[in-house]
């Protein structure tokens, strides 16, 4: 049984931010992922950095939190952040009133905006509807919640935190009304330990009143489900919102290659088991049709539905998902609820996951006798890739292909280019679509980086392997492959995986009716048999 | 949006297009179409610069186009990368040129047996080389003096046509010229010559889209009226006509108002064989030939296939009494209009014509009919056949001359093609 | 003016376009053969299995359909082995194995067999396969299932500098054009082989090779060589789909590849020809009778304006009415949702479309 100050339990963007912050004021950590990092909400959103824009009309206070926040994951996180910038469109259908009262209230909680017309916007995104009225901009930008939340957990690794993946809190100890520590189970080997420590963070979202429940505390948590549509290609160079009260489909994030589309909001009783309806994907797409016509007609890669984890005290009877405030709540258990040491943060947003932290860190301090202030808002979170390396990665790479490592290993990419300098064939690339090269591949299954891949499924997370138009059907063979020459599996184990994989992505394609997809799925079958496919355990989630 | 953006989604990353892809067959460093074309296009819409050398190595065969079960436009694509690509100072220059024959073309017709001249002269040659990084075993096409016009109006019941000559007839073969004029007269066309521009298949294929957009803008207005008052186009060069009806390679998309023209255009140009096999069709094919002992090897042109109007003269070719003709059906020839004359490309270029030299030596026919110009060239530097127009074949049939049998025309000293290097010592050329 | 009319057109060159249009070539008609790609050759090995088999054995004509097909592909120089009664245990990609009733001849004789060591080879560089995954599953599997056969895995090199990293089409097309390659192949699998009485190479051995090609090739080896299926595109099928192509090209098929078909011509009641998408203007192809075999997914040209498919594989407008009586759809309904039935389907209704087509200018004649 191993001891430490706080165990985190939940590895997404919160729970990541919440290990960088501890491990900045020197107080030992030790965070708990029941599956890979961002395998929540974090991991099935848009990766919207929001500008404020979209609460700034209803709810002026988290808008204002987005604006400071979005400033300053921009300069934390630079190389997580591709700052595309926003426009909020006002479409003819629309109140027009709305338009104007957002104006004023974009002016009122600080964000920086311009007034464009119809020309001008249609200049800036010419796939923008003809009909369009008008529009603002705003900082929006997108985030890779992936590389965020990787940046955070590596950079608290650098300063002594610890995290534990496929690691589910069975159960949580406490003596006397106090908490003690943790029970986990790995999930892939079956073993079972314990961690004893002070405080438990209950940062589990969707998941936080099960977790809250083994306290024996209610955390009252609404899971609100939102479906979100990945297009093959960038239809969009910006952020296109639509200027409206929020409703479904009026998102269009341009994320790396691709452009998501969404969302919807129906309550669901569990963040597990999530699908998405025919009627719900047409629904989206005849909306977002309503934006850039001529977008029903676009590719599908995949659809994939997440759970806003909503804090909702009041009875849930009378809450309605978007209704209900987007911001978070610091739950401390031993004033609320009598059991001392176990802390919950709920609610929030992914643009405020550091606010978030900040606020669950400063109350653990304070219970520890700590007394640190909060750095990171100032801490980079990871340094930039030097010239010397860029040089060196694009004498052995094509150019896009040292492009495209850089931005997702970062200072990393010394290591993977070291490899390639020794052993040429490891500068392949293996995912045709997003450019992976089979040294990316091998540094990300071995055992040298802070937080290696598990899954092939976990290789896409930290490499967008597998996230192109083929969904994994050839690189993650190769992948298997590339498992298999590592040692990290036997050839079943492979094998078995494999097939797993591909069934977790075929999930994500099974919703989509008609079009290309529905053809690169046969294709798939056609390659390794259906029943492959779909027969395999079917336990997983399916993330982006 | 634009309906092409979205041919890109239709890629099912199968490799077919890898398959055909000459080049790739010939250099497996090369990253293949598919590579170049939709995987690196979602990229480059992203905004990641994807800029390599090898989109300058794709020919513009069209192969991987045509062989795609779900018609994602690979070769635009590339075009596109192609036209976005840096290259360095020379090649830059040199490309320059290569993209604008028809100034070549107006300026060496000034004085042709002076360019002629010049343009043979070993010292040239070899200067050309090195300055312009000229494959120095090529030799170019001669110039003639562009004399070709419109013959006088014969009568008005005859149905009139469009002649759109491209520059290798108007500047080095307008004798070609004539030729396809004779033969559209004795099937009861009476002929227009179009005072037009190149057809911009040179400046997409050196990636000069200024240099195409304003050619096929010019050749718009040239042929705007002609093709509003009903008249049909006909090309003899299967790179103009490729060009032609593809509405210029969609390079005039956002110019509305010339994209409309263009596409009237492309839905009123004819290949030549192809409005010979319509007057077949309806009955109206002048097949008077004299029996002609010809034995043929025919070689469809890329671009004639990204027609996609069958093999309209094979089948002409065989009403010929007399005449056998065997399809080489032996893929891209590697000429690619200028891309052999380049140096760099000078070994890929011969190594993709193996296949087809190969196949033509185990026919050995008389001589071989193709109708691209620089098909023939490859043909005739690879091989020791003859290869001409099959325009002249058909033409002579009518008279029942064969064309002259054997050996090409050369007129180089020390040239180094296949007959040139077979013919005795102290032959003359 | 007749010259330019064909008996049949058939749009499509999967399977069963390539057996119509084999079908009615045989019957002597003229064929047109419309095609944009060649259907599932690039994914798979040109195997049917035998759950294709099961899908299509309803059919009383079954046997004479695949014997059609057989004697087809023996014609074109590809032959397959098996038959309909029968199955093996084929080794597939992931090295599990497949049970196939009829495969070409060079992945045939890949089952399991007691007492038989084999050799997996791969080659270095190609990095899309590797031997020791596969010689651990197939040993794996081979002993789940009790047979008593070895599976050992090998590598060879070739000199030459093929690039990095070596695919399998560019060993296909070396193996096509090189006869030097073939020989150092045949040199460098004699070595790795020596001690085995079988060896499995990654799909490889040309892109359009011939049996004779082969039969060379095998006779060199001195040992029983078997390809094993690989990621697309797919060497083994392709060269089915190849060598049948050429097949029907030698028989007078004219080949019309690359453009779709935009539209089947019909008037009342009659088809008479398809409309080529072909750039600037359409093509316009002139044909007795017109067999569609463009499989579920590739636009059909009839636009999805029919509600099914009658006895003799007419398709229906949705007032029940007989579109035109003499065009036909082979392969499963297009878009009709309909799983996939398999390559013995596609067989089966390829060959009954052939037929029809003949009968059909048979009525015209009289």
């Amino acid at each position: 049984m191993e001891a430490t100050q706080v165990v985190i339990i939940g590895g997404g963007a919160t729970g990541a931010g919440i290990l960088w912050d501890l491990s900045l004021r020197g107080i030992s950590a030790i965070l708990l992922e029941q599956g890979d990092i961002a395998n929540g909400a974090t991991g099935r959103c848009h990766g919207l950095l929001h500008s404020g824009g979209r609460y700034a009309v209803k709810d002026p206070d988290t808008a204002r939190e987005c604006v400071a926040e979005n400033r300053i994951i921009k300069a934390v996180a630079p190389h997580c952040v591709d700052e595309v910038g926003g426009i909020f469109v006002k479409c003819a259908q629309d109140d027009p009133a709305f338009f104007e009262q957002w104006w004023r209230a974009a002016g009122e909680v600080g964000i920086r905006s311009h007034r464009l017309s119809r020309e001008e916007a249609r200049e800036l995104e010419p796939n923008l509807a003809a009909d369009i009225l008008g529009a603002f901009t705003c900082p929006d930008a997108h985030v890779d919640v992936f590389r965020l939340v990787l940046a955070n957990l590596e950079a608290a690794v650098a300063r002594g935190g610890r995290f534990l993946t496929y690691s589910e809190v069975t159960s949580i100890l406490s003596a006397d009304g106090r908490v003690r520590g943790v029970r986990y189970r790995n999930t892939r080997s079956g073993e079972e330990d314990e961690i004893s420590c002070e405080v438990v963070i209950n940062a589990a979202g969707g998941w936080a009143q099960g977790i809250a429940a083994m306290a024996g505390v209610d955390v009252p948590v609404l899971c609100d489900k939102g479906t979100l549509l990945v297009l093959n290609h960038r239809l969009n160079r910006r952020v296109i919102n639509r200027c409206r009260k929020s409703s479904d489909a009026d998102i269009l994030v341009p994320a790396g290659p691709v452009c998501i589309l969404g969302t919807s909001s129906i309550r669901v009783p569990s963040p597990e088991g999530l699908a998405a309806s025919r009627e719900e994907v047409d629904h989206l797409l005849r909306l977002g049709d309503e934006l850039i016509p001529g977008l029903v007609n676009a590719r599908i890669l995949r659809i994939f539905c997440g759970v806003r984890p909503l804090y909702a005290p009041m009875p849930v009877e009378v809450a309605r998902g978007r209704e209900i405030s987007r911001g978070f709540a610091l739950l401390d258990h031993g004033t609320r609820d009598g059991v001392s040491g176990f802390i919950s943060i709920v609610g929030g947003k992914l643009t405020t996951y550091r606010l978030m932290a900040a606020a669950a860190c400063d109350c653990v301090a304070a219970k520890l006798g700590v007394d640190v202030e909060c750095t990171t808002d100032k801490t980079p979170l990871r340094p930039a890739v030097d010239r010397t390396t860029h040089h060196r990665a694009i004498h052995v790479l094509p150019h896009p292909v040292a492009e495209m490592m850089e931005r997702r290993l970062g200072p990393e990419t010394d290591q993977v280019i070291q490899a390639i300098e020794t052993r040429p064939d490891l500068a392949e690339v293996v995912c045709e679509c997003e450019l992976v090269t089979r040294g990316e591949l091998e540094y990300v299954l071995g055992g040298a980086t802070p937080a290696p891949a598990c899954t092939i499924a976990d290789v896409g997370r930290r490499t967008r392997l597998g996230f192109g138009p083929c969904q994994g059907t050839f690189c993650g063979y190769k992948a298997m492959l590339a498992g298999f020459q590592t040692h990290r599996w036997t050839a079943s184990e492979a094998a078995t995986e494999f097939s797993a994989y591909l069934h977790e992505r075929a999930k994500g394609q099974a919703f989509i009716h008609q079009g290309k997809q529905v053809e690169q799925l046969d294709l798939n079958y056609d390659l390794y048999g259906a029943d492959r496919m779909l027969c395999a355990d079917s336990g997983k989630q399916d993330g982006i | 949006m634009r309906l092409d953006d979205l041919a890109i989604d239709n890629c099912l990353k199968c490799s077919l297009c890898n398959t055909v892809c000459p080049v790739l067959a010939a250099d497996p460093r090369y990253p293949g179409p598919k590579r170049l074309g939709p995987e690196l296009e979602r990229l480059r819409r992203e905004g990641i610069s994807t800029d390599t050398e090898w989109v300058e190595y794709c020919l513009g065969c069209h192969r991987c186009d045509l062989v795609c079960p779900n018609q994602v436009n690979v070769s635009e694509m590339i075009a596109r990368a192609k036209a976005a690509h840096r290259k360095p100072l020379v090649r830059g220059l040199r490309d320059w040129w290569f993209a604008r024959p028809g100034l070549l073309g107006k300026l060496t017709t000034i004085l042709p047996a002076l360019s002629n001249f010049a343009l043979s002269m070993k010292p040239a040659r070899s200067l050309m080389s090195k300055l312009m990084q000229i494959a120095p075993q090529r030799k170019f096409p001669k110039y003639a003096r562009p004399d070709l016009r419109s013959p006088a109006m014969t009568g008005n019941a005859r149905q009139r046509v469009v002649f759109f000559p491209g520059c290798f007839i108007r500047y080095n073969r307008p004798g070609l010229g004539r030729t396809v004029i004779d033969l559209l007269e004795r099937n009861g066309l009476s002929v227009e010559v179009a005072s037009t521009e190149c057809c911009g298949v040179p400046a997409l294929a050196n990636g000069d889209a200024a240099a195409a957009r304003s050619v096929a803008r010019a050749n718009v207005k040239a042929l705007a009226r002609q093709v509003d008052s009903g008249l049909r186009i006909v090309t003899a060069c299967s790179s103009c006509g490729h060009m032609l009806k593809t509405g210029f390679g969609g390079i005039l998309e956002g110019d509305k108002k010339f994209a409309c023209a263009a596409q009237k255009i492309a839905s009123n140009t004819f290949d030549l064989a192809e409005l010979l096999m319509a007057q077949a069709d309806a009955g109206k094919l002048n097949t008077n030939f004299q029996h002609t002992a010809l034995r043929l090897a025919y070689h469809a042109p890329c671009h004639q296939k990204s027609q996609g109007i069958g093999r309209p003269w094979y089948h002409l070719l065989r009403m010929i009494p007399g005449v056998t003709v065997e399809d080489m059906d032996a893929g891209c020839c590697g000429m690619s209009g200028t891309y052999g004359f380049k140096q760099e490309k000078y070994p890929v270029s011969m190594e993709i014509g193996k296949e087809l030299f190969a196949s033509i030596d185990a026919a050995r026919p008389q001589m071989v009919a193709t109708e691209c110009a620089t098909c023939q060239m490859q043909i005739e530097h690879g091989t020791s056949f003859k290869a001409i127009h099959p325009a002249e074949i058909l033409l002579q049939a009518y008279d029942g001359l064969a064309p002259t049998k054997g050996r090409k025309d050369c007129s180089i000293d020390e040239c180094e093609c296949g007959p040139c290097r077979q013919k005795p010592e102290g032959a003359d050329h | 003016m007749e010259s330019d009319r064909y008996d049949v057109i058939v749009v499509g060159a999967g399977v069963s376009g390539l057996v119509t249009a084999g079908a009615a070539a045989h019957r002597n008609l003229k064929v047109a053969l419309v095609a944009t790609g060649p259907g599932s050759f690039v994914t798979g090995p040109g195997w049917l299995k035998a759950q294709d088999i099961l899908c299509a054995s309803a059919a009383p004509e079954l046997g004479e359909a695949i014997a059609f097909f057989c004697e087809m592909a023996r014609r074109a120089g590809c032959p397959y082995a098996g038959d309909i009664s029968t199955a093996k245990y084929l080794p597939t990609l992931l090295g599990d194995f497949q049970s196939v009733a009829l495969a070409p001849l060079l992945l045939w004789n890949a089952e399991p067999r007691d007492g038989v060591s084999t050799a997996v080879i791969g080659i270095r560089g190609l990095s899309s396969f590797d031997e020791n995954f596969m010689a651990e599953r197939l040993s794996e599997r081979a002993r789940a299932m009790s047979s008593s056969g070895t599976y050992a895995a090998r590598q060879i090199s070739l000199s030459r500098d093929m690039g990095a990293p070596v695919t399998t089409l560019h060993l296909a097309q070396l193996f096509d054009r090189d006869p030097g390659f073939r020989k150092e192949l045949v040199y460098a699998l004699r070595a790795a082989a020596s001690g085995f009485q079988r060896i499995f190479v990654p799909g490889m051995l040309g892109l359009a090779s011939s049996a004779e090609q082969i039969a060379e090739f095998k006779r060199e080896l001195l040992c029983e060589v078997c390809e094993i299926p690989t990621l697309p595109p797919s060497i083994p099928g392709l060269r089915v789909f190849h060598r049948m192509e050429s097949y029907l090209h030698q028989i007078g098929v004219e080949l019309f590849r690359g453009f779709p078909v935009k539209e089947v011509v019909i008037h009342d009641g009659l088809c008479t020809g398809v409309r080529i998408a072909a750039p600037g203007h359409a093509m316009n192809l002139r044909g007795l009778c017109v067999v569609l075999a463009t499989g579920r997914h590739s636009a059909s040209p009839l636009n999805g304006a029919y509600a099914g498919r009658d006895q003799q594989m007419r398709p229906l407008a949705s007032t029940g009415a007989v579109m035109a009586r003499n065009l036909f759809i082979a392969e499963s309904l297009p878009d009709s949702g309909a799983g996939n039935n398999g390559d013995a389907m596609r067989i089966l209704t390829g060959y009954r479309a052939g037929n029809l087509a003949a009968s059909t200018r048979g009525n015209h004649a009289a």
